[in-house]
């Protein structure tokens, strides 16, 4: 405590008797049972109304032990409050975020890359040009995945092509479903030459106004697998 | 039995994550539960539970620690278990379960020394110079109230100054707990809790007990 007393202590007539009679007060308070943790931490954190700030007032100034551990929390707890305190939390969340970020890449399924591909391919820049040829597996800026390769191109009428394939020919006769906001198509990955499984999907300019930019795209298992026959 | 929802305020964008049954949530969802927990509100108070769940040797960092290592091992598993058909919120159970982690790393509780002096020992500061000049007593005053005075200052000379000064400011010269915080540089709820821990440690004293008559001789008299 850096504070020191320049001047001697005063006690004035009214104060002393205010302390008396608040000594006597707490003297004759029965002890109620120990603070719970939503008192402990609501108090600390200043989230209590007055009426339950005053009840643990009250209990502290009876039960050394609960006194205790409060002044122990609050003394910690000071390390974020304050300007330094805020710079403190702010820091923690940052680094939250950060590994929020790092964990979305690692922990992608494999639905959930080919969903990321087919957004990046339909985010990019070509598009809003109709000038449109980007494929994952040619143009590096698309993010290179084990289980997907992705192209898109636009024909002759103004649609926009689509083609999906895996060199995972356990896919085979595998139905998926496309899901954006306002739009979703079903496709079935078929065997495209020996080594690879792949399904096009034709989006008219119709289908593209109902995926706004920017707005979450997934893809949904629906059979793994070919039909039973 | 079902458990009790909580009645945590919960933001706008929160509530349709958290009520939505089936534990499906998507990436942006959890992501956005995630950001909503790093807001300095929350974050404060659940690094508060983790200080409390943590015991009394925990310092602020084991808090941070532990939170974070939640977030990063088991969060996403807790999001995925949470099931708002059970009735429960997602607020307490988060608690819950950040509790249940945070007591597995709970060492046995040691006494934390805060250096502070009984209340039996003389204090003095660091230069030697004992502070307390006693008031000087009006003339009219009544005697009894001269010896309380007498004896309130006394004790007071013996309580630590982190008790002691809080107590002074706000008890003696009428300032707030907020005013107090800023002249002692500690938070203002540590400030409230020194004043009353301040008078916990006063009404223990044997001659305070004495003076107020509430001693066991004569509470067996009466």
């Amino acid at each position: 405590m850096t504070h020191k007393r320049s001047r001697p202590i005063q006690i004035s007539p009214q104060k002393a008797q205010e302390l008396s009679k608040h000594f006597r007060m707490v003297t004759q308070a029965p002890m109620s049972a120990h603070l719970s943790e939503d008192q402990f931490i609501g108090y600390v954190t200043g989230d209590l109304n007055e009426e339950e700030m005053l009840e643990v007032d009250r209990h502290i100034e009876v039960c050394e032990d609960c006194g205790t551990q409060i002044e122990h929390l609050a003394a910690n707890a000071m390390a974020w409050s304050a300007s330094e305190g805020k710079r403190r939390i702010q820091e923690l969340r940052k680094q939250a975020l950060n590994n929020l970020k790092k964990q979305e890449v690692l922990d992608l399924s494999f639905l959930g890359e080919l969903a990321l591909q087919i957004r990046s391919l339909l985010l990019g820049t070509n598009l809003a040009h109709g000038t449109v040829q980007a494929a994952t597996e040619e143009k590096k800026y698309f993010r290179q995945s084990e289980q997907w390769s992705c192209y898109l191109d636009i024909d002759k009428r103004g649609n926009y092509i689509l083609r999906i394939s895996s060199h995972d020919v356990n896919l085979e006769g595998t139905q998926l479903r496309l899901v954006s906001k306002n739009w979703q198509r079903e496709i079935t990955l078929n065997r495209v030459d020996p080594n690879q499984v792949g399904a096009k999907v034709v989006l008219s300019p119709e289908d593209l106004t109902k995926m706004p930019q920017g707005q979450d795209f997934s893809v949904e298992l629906i059979r793994q697998g070919p039909a039973p026959e | 039995m079902r458990d009790q929802p909580d009645n945590y305020g919960y933001p706008r964008h929160v509530l349709p994550i958290i009520e939505k049954a089936g534990r499906e949530w998507s990436r942006e969802e959890y992501s956005s539960i995630v950001a909503w927990l790093f807001e300095e509100p929350q974050l404060r108070m659940l690094l508060t539970l983790c200080l409390f769940s943590l015991g009394s040797s925990a310092t602020p960092q084991d808090a941070e620690d532990i939170w974070m290592e939640f977030c990063e091992k088991r969060l996403e598993k807790v999001s995925k278990l949470f099931d708002p058909e059970r009735g429960s919120g997602f607020w307490g159970y988060l608690r819950l379960c950040l509790k249940r982690e945070a007591g597995h790393l709970r060492k046995p509780l040691e006494r934390r020394s805060d250096n502070e002096l009984g209340l039996e020992e003389t204090y003095q500061t660091t230069d030697g110079e004992v502070e307390f000049e006693r008031a000087s007593a009006p003339e009219q005053a009544p005697s009894e109230q001269w010896e309380f005075n007498r004896l309130l200052g006394e004790l007071l000379l013996k309580l630590s100054p982190p008790y002691r000064e809080p107590f002074i400011l706000v008890k003696l010269e009428d300032r707030n707990y907020e005013e107090a915080a800023a002249i002692l540089g500690i938070s203002p709820g540590l400030a409230r809790i020194r004043v009353h821990r301040a008078i916990e440690k006063l009404r223990n004293n044997e001659k305070l007990k004495l003076y107020l008559g509430m001693t066991k001789e004569t509470e067996e008299e009466e």
